[in-house]
């Protein structure tokens, strides 16, 4: 007779010990938020505070409602954040694949530059994300460099370039923040692709430009993609930018700028219920972009696509 | 069987010159314009910190150096340092004791929720920073950890953000040390513990060193969870960046940033040499 299994094997109570740190964490600082936060965005009480974290309210008393989600769907300043948003997300995740495209294929090309290249690139992720964006804004100031030579030096404009305010800033802003996550994942794809193929296309005839774009183009098209929704929702969650080169609450807001904006006026203007509708439907959108980044990457790549982590 | 004849490219027919660069130029030249489209904005900030009046030459170049608002300014950049090291150093030693053992279970054991677990880890890194920052104020301002010091939140705050950054380099660490050594090291008596802290752990040390790297750099540079969590007593790096530029002083704004710059990438190329000697031996 076989020695009796035990229920759950040694293994397994091992791992979950192991792990229970980092579950206690998650769950409590992370998912029990969020979960009070959807509880709360149904929620038709004008209390303050999160269900079962300090708010007055429980499941009980929660006078379920959906009425803070069609505001966000149908009042033109919220249906103007998201649209806003979205296509900013879009603009930067754009911008930065065909930017990557050109730096990632020349580091992946050239590894004896790639080094350096990277190490330069790096230097948005290094360095504090308000500086760099405040450096853009200084960069773009009426008495800045763009200004000082446009303006002052070659008077091509008949007044200094207004930059704080506008889409083109935020943008911007966001492109710097996210360069180094494009290049660097763009260079780990084309250092996956051979480069024996666009030699055996170059010694078949073919030129440059048709190597590239009949061979290596479609080659990494996944990786294009997986890049693009990576991109678009790291800057669907940003809001420093916004914040600095956004121009206030007249200017251009974003989806978590609109979210902090809310918060900080809470008590006076805000309703908690409707800020905890903006935070889910924020969180859902990142979550779904993520869900479809996996997808690509397990499908295309089995998870060889490098960066992300930066 | 197909054979493939060597084929010998018949001479181009005398195409008409284009007036658009070579298409392979595209490549070096988008490389030139995003590094100086990374750098010159900084070196601006720089020229603007050094500079001995508001105006620089051309935008771009200082006039003549001047290093008063260093000196002027530097009790604020010392404090400021001095607050995001009190945040950022516990909170490295957070993400390593709580995220060595995570890494560990998931590439040395087999169990039923594994991949929940794997795709958990991955969860701080995609979730909306604000919304993370929203439930953590909640908890730690009006919910069950109300009496919590603001440095606490703070650092709890950063830890669940940069658990990842640390969690997933020693992953990839730990799935290329063959698991044999640390069993020949049971098998010769030693406990767990000291088979695992002295088989495995000098092995993966490197890579150790790169999640306290990045855990730190994102720690020092975090302004988001921070901004909602701090309290006036708190000055950290970018608040007090944020705050110098937001008092209307670009100069000593400029300086502060240029300031803790210099320290955060500092301490990363340390960090970041350390490394690669380790790697080296």
């Amino acid at each position: 007779m076989p020695p009796s299994q035990p229920l759950i094997r040694r293994e397994t109570w091992l791992a979950w010990l192991l792990a229970a740190p980092f579950t206690l964490m998650l769950l409590g600082l992370l998912v029990a938020p969020f979960l009070s936060i959807a509880i709360k965005s149904f929620s038709g009480s004008s209390s303050f505070g999160l269900p079962f974290l300090g708010g007055a309210d429980g499941i009980v008393g929660l006078q379920p409602t959906t009425a803070h989600y069609v505001a966000i769907l149908t009042e033109p300043h919220n249906q103007q954040v998201i649209l806003v948003t979205l296509a900013i997300s879009a603009v930067v995740a754009t911008l930065l694949t065909l930017i990557g495209i050109g730096t990632g294929y020349y580091m992946a090309r050239r590894p004896g530059l790639a080094p350096t290249i990277s190490a330069i690139v790096t230097y948005p992720s290094l360095a504090p994300a308000v500086t760099i964006i405040f450096a853009i804004l200084w960069f773009m100031a009426p008495t800045g460099p763009v200004n000082h030579i446009l303006f002052q030096q070659l008077e091509l404009i008949d007044e200094p370039l207004q930059f704080t305010g506008t889409f083109t800033a935020i943008v911007l802003g966001d492109l710097a923040l996210f360069s180094t996550l494009a290049v660097r994942m763009m260079a780990s794809l084309f250092e996956m692709i051979e480069p024996a193929l666009e030699d055996a296309s170059s010694s078949l005839g073919a030129t440059f430009r048709q190597t590239f774009l009949s061979i290596v183009l479609p080659l990494a098209a996944p990786g294009l993609a997986a890049v693009w929704v990576f991109i678009f929702i790291r800057t669907m969650v940003a809001y420093v930018a916004a914040l600095v080169l956004g121009g206030g609450a007249k200017g251009i807001v974003v989806l978590p700028l609109e979210i902090f904006s809310r918060i900080q006026s809470l008590g006076i203007s805000g309703s908690m219920a409707q800020i905890c509708a903006f935070a889910v439907v924020l969180a859902t959108i990142t979550l779904l972009g993520r869900a479809v980044y996996l997808a690509i990457v397990r499908r295309a790549f089995r998870d060889r696509l490098q960066g992300e982590i930066l | 069987m197909t054979t493939l004849a060597p084929t010998i490219p018949a001479p181009a027919a005398a195409a008409p010159r284009s007036v658009l660069p070579p298409f392979r130029w595209l490549f070096p030249a988008t490389t030139v314009g995003l590094i100086l489209f990374i750098l010159l904005p900084p070196i601006t900030l720089l020229s603007l910190s050094v500079n001995d009046r508001f105006d620089l030459v051309w935008g771009i170049f200082p006039h003549g150096i001047s290093f008063d608002l260093y000196r002027e300014s530097g009790p604020a950049i010392l404090r400021s340092v001095a607050d995001s090291m009190r945040i950022a150093l516990p909170t490295v030693v957070v993400c390593f004791l709580v995220g060595l053992p995570v890494a560990y279970a998931l590439v040395r054991l087999r169990f039923p929720g594994r991949g929940l677990l794997a795709e958990l880890v991955n969860l701080p890194l995609v979730f909306p920073p604000i919304v993370l920052a929203f439930g953590l104020m909640q908890i730690f301002k009006q919910g069950p950890l109300s009496g919590t010091s603001p440095w606490v939140a703070i650092v709890l705050g950063h830890a669940v953000v940069s658990l990842p950054f640390m969690i997933q380099p020693i992953i990839a660490a730990l799935q290329r040390v063959d698991v044999s050594v640390e069993d020949a090291a049971r098998s010769l008596g030693a406990g767990p513990l000291r088979a695992f802290a002295t088989t495995v752990l000098p092995v993966i040390m490197p890579s150790v060193l790169t999640g306290v790297a990045l855990v730190f750099a994102r720690s020092i540079s975090d302004f988001e969870i921070t901004l909602l969590l701090t309290t006036p007593e708190i000055s950290t790096m970018p608040i007090a960046i944020y705050q110098a530029f937001e008092s209307g002083s670009t100069r000593l704004g400029a300086a502060v940033a240029m300031a803790t710059n210099v320290f955060a990438v500092a301490v990363i190329v340390i960090l970041e040499i350390a490394v690669r000697r380790l790697r080296w031996w």
